[in-house]
């Protein structure tokens, strides 16, 4: 089993070297806790950094928003250690539930 | 003829001859006149259109001058009237009252498309005939059609063109990406797609009536930041988790969202429209009409669905919530952009001119909406091309502060521009444009607005 390690509120795969440190949002208070039902949404430094996640994991998306690239993880724990082992990975997010603000009925 | 012509009626004796004109070349209307003892309009070179001359009527087309040299010779004639459908409102509705919305706004939001990222549209709907330019679906297995309700009330709001109630931006266009299941919830890699059509699509609003839990680093809320560096204005619903404070949440907390709060009919901030701050953020940006049960908004319902709000007939519903609030200011939008043709002008146009309603500024932001000042700001802005624009902002302010700042610290340099938005000697406009120069980071930016 991957462990991780923590420095502030930053995580990364314990004996992975020269990687840039990555957060975990959005309830889970780290790596272990990340739900592996859930997509994962990567904030990467590049849209090129997707070419390594698919090597260790699903990669559903990639999408570059020009100054900002996302890559959305199926989940599982494949896509959790990936997204914590593979350099360029700046953020990682567990995908949120978004609702439409509905009438007043 | 020059644009200044307008249309007028002139009366005439009755003859037994109708007679409808194309002009003074056809023979039998000239007869027509000569019978009506009009012959007159023929010497004067009056611009005939149409002779009826059992109704002893002519419409004609003329200058103000020429119409007044008709009655100073006798004829009697006067400018042709208004008329409206039976049932529609002669007045707008409170909503776009409130707002400062009239039929007289010199500009309609023409040439402009919005997109709404939504539930879906449906283009059947009541003011909505020919409106939807584009349409494409991001849930999985559904198509565009609208299975909820929500997405057509908002574009309606923010666009409906019929003289009922209507919408804001009634020339624009709607561009329906449709991201949310028929139970009106979505997840983060559906509204990404969504947003990512719309970063290249030909629009320059982006409307997001919906939200969920994060803040201005939430995935979607920096994409939809994004949007704005691509020209292209994104506008969210602030959330209906009012009254606490810090209730508003993604998108609508990313720094260059425009996050719009609801006001109800007594245009007080609603108990449900959600608060900010969000982050040291001053969220959200501006208030709008939602209404609340005791005065909803009137919008558009699909065709073949119940409605999400109390009905009004077949063709509209009572809505209310910060959802459409939103679609106000996207409308707005549309207008301003028609006017200047500069997102990041229309942005300061709308937040600048809010009017104060005297709430903290965690349930208002800077204010309500008010189209009419926006647009009295803009056409000064307006006179000149948008180079003119951007070398008046810069030149004015940016080249002189850049240049002081030059052998500054960079960290000195971006603490000096924060201290500058923060006592409003520079604005959003001068910021963005800063950015857009490559003079300041999209990073770097962020922190300024902070």
């Amino acid at each position: 089993m991957m462990s991780y390690v923590k420095s502030g509120d930053k995580y990364i795969a314990k004996g992975a070297e020269g990687l840039d440190a990555v957060a975990v949002e959005n309830g889970a208070e780290g790596p272990d806790e990340i739900p592996l039902d859930r997509r994962l949404v990567l904030t990467v430094e590049r849209a090129e950094v997707a070419e390594k996640l698919k090597e260790k994991c699903e990669v559903l998306d990639v999408l570059d928003f020009g100054g900002e690239a996302f890559v959305v993880l199926a989940p599982g724990p494949q896509s959790v250690k990936a997204a914590f082992s593979t350099p360029g990975v700046r953020r990682v997010d567990v995908e949120r539930v978004y609702r439409l603000y509905e009438s007043e009925r | 003829m020059r644009a200044s012509a307008k249309y007028y009626i002139i009366y005439g004796g009755f003859t037994p001859v109708m007679r409808v004109s194309t002009g003074l070349n056809d023979r039998a209307a000239l007869t027509a006149l000569e019978m009506m003892g009009l012959d007159v309009l023929v010497r004067e070179s009056i611009n005939v259109v149409d002779v009826y001359g059992e109704w002893g009527l002519v419409v004609a087309q003329m200058e103000e001058r020429e119409y007044r040299k008709l009655l100073s010779m006798g004829l009697r004639a006067e400018p042709e009237r208004e008329y409206r459908l039976v049932g529609a409102n002669a007045e707008p509705p409170w909503n776009l009252a409130m707002i400062g919305w009239s039929r007289d706004l010199p500009y309609t939001g023409r040439g402009v498309t919005i997109a709404v990222v939504d539930s879906g549209v449906d283009p059947r709907a009541c003011g909505l005939d020919g409106k939807v330019v584009y349409a494409k679906s991001f849930v999985p297995g559904e198509g565009p059609e609208d299975l909820h309700g929500h997405g057509t009330a908002v574009a309606y709001v923010a666009a409906g063109a019929d003289d009922r109630y209507g919408g804001v931006a009634r020339d624009a266009k709607v561009a329906n990406l449709k991201a949310f299941f028929k139970d009106g919830t979505s997840l983060d890699h559906i509204i990404l797609r969504a947003l990512y059509e719309a970063l290249n699509l030909d629009v320059e609003v982006v409307n997001m009536s919906f939200g969920g839990p994060g803040g201005p680093d939430a995935p979607v809320s920096r994409a939809a930041n994004m949007l704005m560096a691509r020209g292209k204005l994104p506008v969210a619903a602030a959330g209906n988790e009012g009254p606490r404070r810090g209730t508003v949440g993604a998108p609508a907390a990313g720094e260059f969202v425009v996050a719009v709060g609801a006001v109800n009919k007594r245009k007080k901030v609603a108990d449900y429209s959600s608060r900010g701050p969000v982050d040291g953020l001053i969220k959200p940006d501006l208030v709008a009409p939602g209404g609340d049960r005791w005065g909803f908004v009137v919008s558009a319902r699909p065709r073949d669905m119940p409605p999400i709000g109390p009905p009004v007939d077949d063709c509209y519903m009572g809505v209310a919530g910060t959802s459409f609030a939103a679609p106000h200011v996207s409308g707005a939008a549309a207008l301003l952009y028609e006017a200047t043709k500069s997102i990041a002008a229309a942005r300061d146009a709308i937040l600048n001119t809010a009017e104060d309603l005297g709430e903290p500024k965690e349930a208002q932001g800077r204010g309500l909406l008010r189209i009419d000042r926006a647009l009295g700001q803009t056409r000064e802005l307006h006179r000149g091309t948008e180079a003119v624009l951007l070398l008046g902002l810069i030149g004015l302010a940016a080249f002189p502060l850049l240049g002081i700042l030059s052998a500054a610290t960079r960290e000195a340099k971006i603490e000096r521009l924060k201290a500058l938005y923060r006592t409003g000697q520079i604005t959003y406009t001068q910021l963005y444009l800063l950015y857009q120069r490559g003079e300041i980071t999209l990073e770097e930016l962020s922190r300024i607005l902070r």
